[in-house]
């Protein structure tokens, strides 16, 4: 219990100098409907005392960005070897409605700002959707010169505002910067679609069928995860079988966005 | 988890209900529509499930599980409605490029968790952010919808 007041605290005193900062963010609405948050950010420190590490966390191999964790009563807490937060998650079911409260988009920025302290160095854009049980799910990704960094959290708030689950991914910063990548050197979303459409026309349609995607819209987001840097391009198609039987599927493709190489083709189910 | 579980395949609208009526946990892996689960032998609508008193927890790893038709329940709606203790779907799509990433992975991540003794919701929602954690997305699987949140199936 000493844990988790110190760990709680120490939140709420630090959210609290952000509102006395206040900060200006933009917002507005994208064309999936999420609520798109974009601001610059300022690093501030937070969990200095953490309590006890209890073990090594091997739990998610190469693919987690930390490797100890430590509890209080309500969270599992997980960090990575410069102390920098990188996830939290319940453990009991009758504390669901306490914990950390995180109940306006600032607070979920300053949480994502906090667990990651001096490591930030690009400006943070916050995608939101909400859960069937209208829980908030955030996305909140850094970006330089528009192009993520990796470093990147999910953060997932309960309806009453509370904290339900969170996890942070911190960026090889090192290898983004050998990258030495900007938007010139990224092929368009345009022509991602086209090579991911292409692809499908080949290895997913049925022979002498062909794909058609109803008024050629389709989503597309330029992200970055474990060091690649790719278009995420996602749509609703029809595709044909020679007989002219039709089903509909979408599919969310991930196109490498310097070589245009195809990484992945997720269809519906 | 303490069952012994049994596999079936190209199951029917018969089957996949009289499971339902007999099992303890059931997970439904197949596409879906709104109010609607494919099964081999055509639909099973959720107006023609029938009641689940024994059952203690339904997965349906489908597209639109947990989504209402017009003027009617969604599947995993009327599981609860019908006796479950819980029940868990998706509001949208959900997807995957292999059998074991994607949305299948959100499945792997949600019985671990479930093993562990969490609650299907506090299960659901870890399970979104280990995949979120194991490949930079969702997968649709962010419109997850449980039912019976405090229910442990372990």
């Amino acid at each position: 219990m000493k844990t988790r007041l110190i760990i709680v605290l120490s939140v709420l005193a630090t959210v609290t100098v952000f509102i006395i900062l206040g900060f200006n963010s933009t917002h507005q609405n994208n064309d999936e409907g999420e609520n798109v948050i974009t601001r610059c950010i300022t690093p501030v420190g937070i969990l200095n005392d953490k309590g006890e590490i209890q073990r090594s966390n091997s739990r998610w191999g190469n693919s987690y960005a930390g490797d100890e964790w430590f509890q209080d009563d309500i969270y599992n807490y997980f960090i990575d070897k410069s102390n920098h937060f990188i996830e939290a998650i319940y453990l009991e079911a009758e504390l669901l409605g306490k914990g950390i409260l995180l109940d306006s988009e600032d607070r979920v920025l300053q949480f994502f700002q906090m667990n990651f302290e001096d490591k930030l160095r690009g400006d943070i854009t916050a995608f939101c959707n909400k859960s069937g049980n209208n829980d908030s799910i955030y996305e909140i990704v850094e970006t330089v010169d528009n192009i993520e960094t990796g470093t990147k959290a999910s953060i997932i708030i309960n309806e009453e505002g509370y904290l339900a689950s969170a996890v942070f991914l911190l960026a090889d910063y090192e290898a983004f910067e050998e990258m030495d990548l900007d938007l010139d050197k990224v092929i368009t979303a345009q022509q991602a679609m086209t090579i991911v459409c292409e692809e499908i026309q080949e290895n997913e349609v049925p022979e002498e069928g062909f794909m058609r995607v109803p008024e050629g819209k389709y989503d597309a987001r330029l992200k970055t995860f474990k060091g690649v840097v790719f278009w995420e391009i996602t749509f609703s198609s029809v595709i044909y079988d020679k007989s002219g039987t039709s089903f509909e599927t979408q599919f969310i493709c991930r196109v490498e966005a310097t070589t245009g190489t195809v990484l992945e083709i997720a269809r519906s189910l | 988890m303490g069952y012994s579980t049994v596999r079936a395949e190209l199951t029917t609208k018969d089957v996949l209900n009289s499971t339902l009526q007999s099992k303890k946990v059931v997970h439904v892996l197949t596409h879906g529509a709104a109010g609607v689960t494919s099964c081999s032998d055509g639909l099973l609508y959720a107006t023609n499930i029938g009641s689940v008193p024994s059952l203690k927890f339904a997965f349906f790893e489908t597209c639109h599980s947990a989504l209402s038709p017009s003027g009617g329940k969604s599947t995993v709606k009327t599981i609860k409605d019908n006796g479950a203790s819980a029940s868990l779907g998706f509001q949208g799509t959900i997807s995957a490029s292999s059998s074991s990433n994607g949305c299948h992975y959100y499945v792997v991540c949600f019985y671990g968790n479930a093993m562990e003794g969490k609650t299907v919701y506090i299960s659901a929602v870890n399970a979104l952010n280990e995949l979120y954690a194991y490949s930079g997305g969702y997968y649709g699987c962010n419109s997850y919808m449980v039912y019976g949140t405090s229910t442990t199936i372990n």
